[in-house]
């Protein structure tokens, strides 16, 4: 292919002749969408593999052949994944010295060992949402330990009661900063700090501009968007969040207002430094003066999580990081009508994006992300160290560095940013799988050095440290290349790799002669290269 | 065109609204920027001067001191020029100042309404796309993506930091046949499927390119900042690479070559402890770009790049945090001064702000000051040193007629060396 060729065939984001590559992803649905059924009943009467697939790489955080053939009913699985208990340490992260395990790590065990999947799976996508990163952290980023924990318990819970977790959080106080936020001081020209109050608002629950229910946004007289606050409403917000800091314990006494490192609890508010003083919200509300913070923030949560925006807001983010990129205002409209009716009961809103009829349709279609094509392989082939990590430094440097880490965002608008003119990730990541290619083949170690282990034990290729996470090829190597180009096909592209196309790729494995690196290189191909395995 | 007219225009963005960086140095312009910021200020025999100019560096800065610099004075998003009574009678602004996500694309667009519709970076690459026999694209950045390098039509490029990746993957005998068969299986796919394909065998291609490229093009020269375990960091790791590109450009670029290279630095957002982070993060950008620019001087490419050291916003004079000084940060404003090097005109450009809280030119009491000059400017003196005719400069940057000058100036139109 010439370059001039390229050049013509890729990226006309925002405008001109070709269709933008968001539309091609989105589902246009001509006929009224049916109802999905979740009666009881075998499955194959309803959805077939590749729908089961499709339906797990949008549930779990990845699943393995296996899961495809036992999944019974989106009831039943729904079923057992509320039953499932959240993977949590309850490690209490209290000694400013203690040595804690690496968070990354503990992170991808509760990933690649919960059954928790759909769970883990929203609170991945919340942390999306409502980015709290390690860039800036106390301690060796150890407060974000309890941090996951605590929004995984809430994950299929409340909105409500997740936004209150996050918004005493520690971990969010020490990356937004409203940890330790003193009042506004005219004597010394001091302000509350706006960070954590705008960002409460602008991102984590209702957005910046007035949306229908089907999130679409609503216009004024002159057809321009119409901003939710102002300036104004920003700055007396934040004046609720002063005073906020880590509760007394052993280490301060009763010092109040002391930075301090009992990580495992909620902020308390010291009112000696909160600003009792009255304040106006967003929307006119008021709250009269003499309040106390905890008092407060409770009208705040109201405010927000009943907000008309809330619910669309919210469910389109949800819905793009979950199923399709840019789903239709009917499907917004569908999940978000089930937040407003289930007082955001995530749980509900989870089953409402997942069992869509713009979901289920086989043309449904987003980009995977590139952490997210990484577990995938992780948890269909069982990838563990010999230590017993589950994940190693190099893997951990080269997935920050090239790409993506959990709880690890450069910034607070997530590792893709949406802007109004489109979706840059949705948009520009096509490019992103283009060169990110190098990055996420690389995490698997290239196509010239291995991390893989062959059925008899051994390391595949040149990778040979006890530390170094490595992925079992067992179940692959006992497979023939026509089964093993099966399997590949149907876990990593919802099986959308033509059948008539899998004799070619058979025959090709087959002409790799060692077992161990037929089902190396045929894993890595299609799991990683396979322009079909680049979108759900 | 000469075999050596090569430009390149680097924009490195301070992400987070970097404020500090260029400081007023007269007695009475001091005095204010003392008064305004309270605490925040940085005392003034702390200050590097920059010559001939009535500013001075923040003091973390000072290894750029070494190098040609122009200051562009109390710059950011505008629509059209506005005072505060303007304002105040309802004239056209951006919409939603002060939120960050929206100050970044407005930068990244350099049109405050969104009319340009694409990165201007990106907006360059697409008005020279037609007639480009370039090999690679010409937005190249290193480990992440930019709305600014984003185009309409013209791909950007970006390689990871230890050059680009599995440029063999449809070549090796061990892995062609089944790379290539899925390749042409997605070219009978559906249209994103399609595409798809075409963008990875586009990268696997440029990837063969780019590094037969940087092997003849030797090695950067110049050291860069390594921490104790020898490691650039972040910003460093992109400079390096982006320099490491420059040594190769004449091995795969026809002459006049065009490059729009872009590089990030993060975690300027220093609503909280800004005396701990901004010295730090303005000695990492000082010691990683006086490197870039060591090391185009010894390529000599210095007069052939211009680098603008961008940031989305300016800080909020006064402090929020009465209780701890050493805590305290400032919070998302509007204007701010920023930096150009290389192929630059010394000297302090625009007008300056007038520091004084709740004046003139604060919209509130806090000091969030209204700009002087608008990013379009910027853009469209980077756009016209880059070879762009005056009369192509209105169809690029919309807004541009709204303004008195189109070129600031601090980018002279001369033939490259």
């Amino acid at each position: 292919m010439t370059f001039d060729a390229i050049k013509t065939a890729i990226l006309r984001h925002f405008s001109g002749g070709a269709r933008p590559l968001r539309d091609m992803l989105a589902v246009t649905l001509t006929a009224a969408p049916v109802a999905v059924t979740l009666a009881e009943g075998p499955a194959s009467e309803r959805l077939t593999p590749g729908q089961i697939a499709a339906f797990l790489t949008a549930g779990t955080m990845g699943f393995t052949a296996a899961e495809v053939a036992a999944f019974t009913t989106p009831k039943a699985w729904f079923e057992t994944q509320a039953a499932a208990k959240p993977t949590v340490t309850n490690l209490e992260v209290k000694d400013p010295y203690g040595h804690y395990p690496d968070r990354i790590d503990l992170w991808y065990r509760a990933v690649m060992t919960g059954p928790d999947q759909l769970r883990q799976k929203v609170n991945y996508v919340l942390s999306e949402i409502i980015v709290c990163s390690d860039l800036i952290q106390p301690e060796n980023t150890c407060p974000l330990i309890p941090y996951a924990e605590g929004t995984l318990k809430l994950a299929l819970g409340p909105f409500r009661d997740y936004v209150r977790f996050i918004s005493k959080s520690q971990a969010m106080g020490f990356w937004l900063s409203h940890f330790r936020n003193a009042k506004s001081n005219p004597e010394t020209g001091t302000h509350a700090d706006q960070n954590f109050a705008r960002e409460l608002m602008q991102l984590f629950t209702i957005g910046l501009e007035k949306l229908n229910p089907d999130g679409t946004l609503m216009l004024d007289g002159k057809g321009k968007p119409i901003p939710l606050f102002t300036q104004d409403n920003v700055e007396q917000l934040a004046n609720v969040f002063t005073g906020w800091a880590s509760a007394p314990n052993w280490h301060s006494g009763d010092e109040p207002f002391q930075y301090d490192s009992y990580w495992s609890a909620p902020m308390t508010a010291y009112e000696r430094f909160h600003d009792r003083s009255a304040k106006t919200i967003i929307g006119g509300v008021k709250i009269p003066s003499g309040r106390s913070a905890e008092q407060e923030l409770d009208v705040v949560l109201d405010t927000l999580c009943n907000h008309p925006n809330c619910a669309p807001f919210m469910s389109k983010n949800l819905i793009r990081l979950m199923t399709v990129a840019d789903p239709t205002p009917a499907y917004v409209g569908r999940v978000s009508a089930v937040w407003s009716t289930s007082k955001g009961n995530l749980l509900e809103i989870a089953k409402a994006i997942l069992t869509d009829p713009e979901a289920l349709d086989p043309k449904a279609s987003k980009i995977k992300e590139p952490l997210l094509r990484q577990i995938a392989i992780f948890r269909a082939y069982n990838a563990r160290a010999d230590s017993g990590a589950f994940i190693d430094q190099d893997l951990q440097d080269r997935n920050r560095l090239g790409g993506q880490i959990a709880y690890g965002q450069p910034t607070v608008f997530n590792n893709f940013q949406e802007g109004r003119i489109g979706n840059l990730y949705n948009e520009a990541s096509v490019v992103s799988i283009a060169n990110r290619l190098g990055a996420v083949c690389q995490k698997f170690r290239d196509v010239s050095g291995n991390r893989y282990r062959g059925a008899n034990g051994d390391r595949v290729g040149a990778g040979d440290d006890k530390d170094g996470i490595y992925i079992d090829l067992g179940r692959l190597q006992g497979l023939t290349p026509e089964q093993m180009v099966a399997e590949l096909a149907l876990v990593f592209t919802g099986d959308k790799l033509p059948v008539s196309d899998r004799k070619t790729l058979a025959a090709a494995a087959a002409a790799i002669s060692d077992p161990a690196q037929r089902a190396s290189i045929t894993l890595q191909t299609i799991a990683a290269f396979a322009p079909q395995g680049a979108v759900t | 065109m000469s075999a050596n007219d090569r430009r390149y225009l680097l924009n490195i963005r301070r992400i987070g609204g970097a404020g500090n960086m260029v400081i007023p140095n007269t007695d009475s312009g001091y005095a204010a920027y003392a008064k305004a910021r309270g605490a925040l200020a940085i005392p003034r025999k702390q200050l590097v001067s920059i010559p001939n100019t009535d500013f001075a560096l923040h003091p973390a800065l000072a290894p750029l001191a070494a190098f040609k610099m122009a200051v562009i004075l109390n710059i950011g998003t505008l629509i059209q020029p506005v005072t505060k009574k303007d304002i105040a009678a309802g004239a056209p602004l951006p919409a939603q100042r002060f939120s960050h996500s929206d100050q970044t694309r407005q930068w990244d667009l350099a049109t405050a309404d969104d009319s340009g519709g694409a990165g201007w970076g990106g907006r360059i690459a697409d008005y020279f796309l037609p007639k480009s026999k370039a090999a690679l694209p010409m937005c190249i950045g290193v480990d992440r993506l930019s709305l600014f390098a984003n185009g309409a039509n013209a791909a950007q490029y970006v390689v990871g930091a230890e050059g680009a990746a599995i440029a063999d993957i449809l070549t090796n005998p061990r892995t062609s046949a089944l790379a290539n068969a899925l390749l042409k299986s997605a070219q009978a796919g559906p249209e994103h499927v399609r595409r798809i394909g075409a963008i990875n065998e586009a990268a696997v291609k440029f990837s063969a390119i780019y590094n037969k490229g940087t092997t003849s093009g030797g090695p950067v020269a110049t050291p860069f900042p390594r921490d104790q375990f020898k490691q650039l960091s972040e910003l460093g790791r992109q400079l390096f690479e982006l320099a490491h590109y420059l040594r190769a450009d004449p091995f795969i670029e026809p002459a006049g070559s065009r490059k729009v290279l872009h590089a990030l630095q993060g975690g300027n957002d220093s609503h909280d402890t800004e005396a701990g982070h901004i010295p730090s993060l303005n000695a990492d950008l000082a010691g990683n770009l006086a490197a870039f620019l060591a090391e185009m001087g010894a390529q000599g490419n210095l007069d052939r790049v211009l680098v603008l050291v961008t940031t989305e916003f300016g800080r909020s004079l006064t402090g929020n945090n009465g209780l701890a000084a050493e805590k305290s940060g400032s919070d998302h404003a509007w204007g701010n001064n920023i930096l150009a090097f290389g192929a630059v005109k010394p000297g302090a450009y625009g007008t300056p702000a007038e520091l004084a809280l709740g004046g003139p030119m604060d919209v509130s009491s806090n000091g969030l000051l209204i700009p002087t000059t608008s990013v379009d400017q910027l853009a469209a003196t980077a756009t016209r040193w880059f070879g762009v005719p005056d009369a192509d400069l209105p169809a690029l940057f919309p807004n541009l007629k709204n303004f008195a000058k189109a070129d600031l100036g601090f980018a002279p139109v001369t033939p490259a060396a």
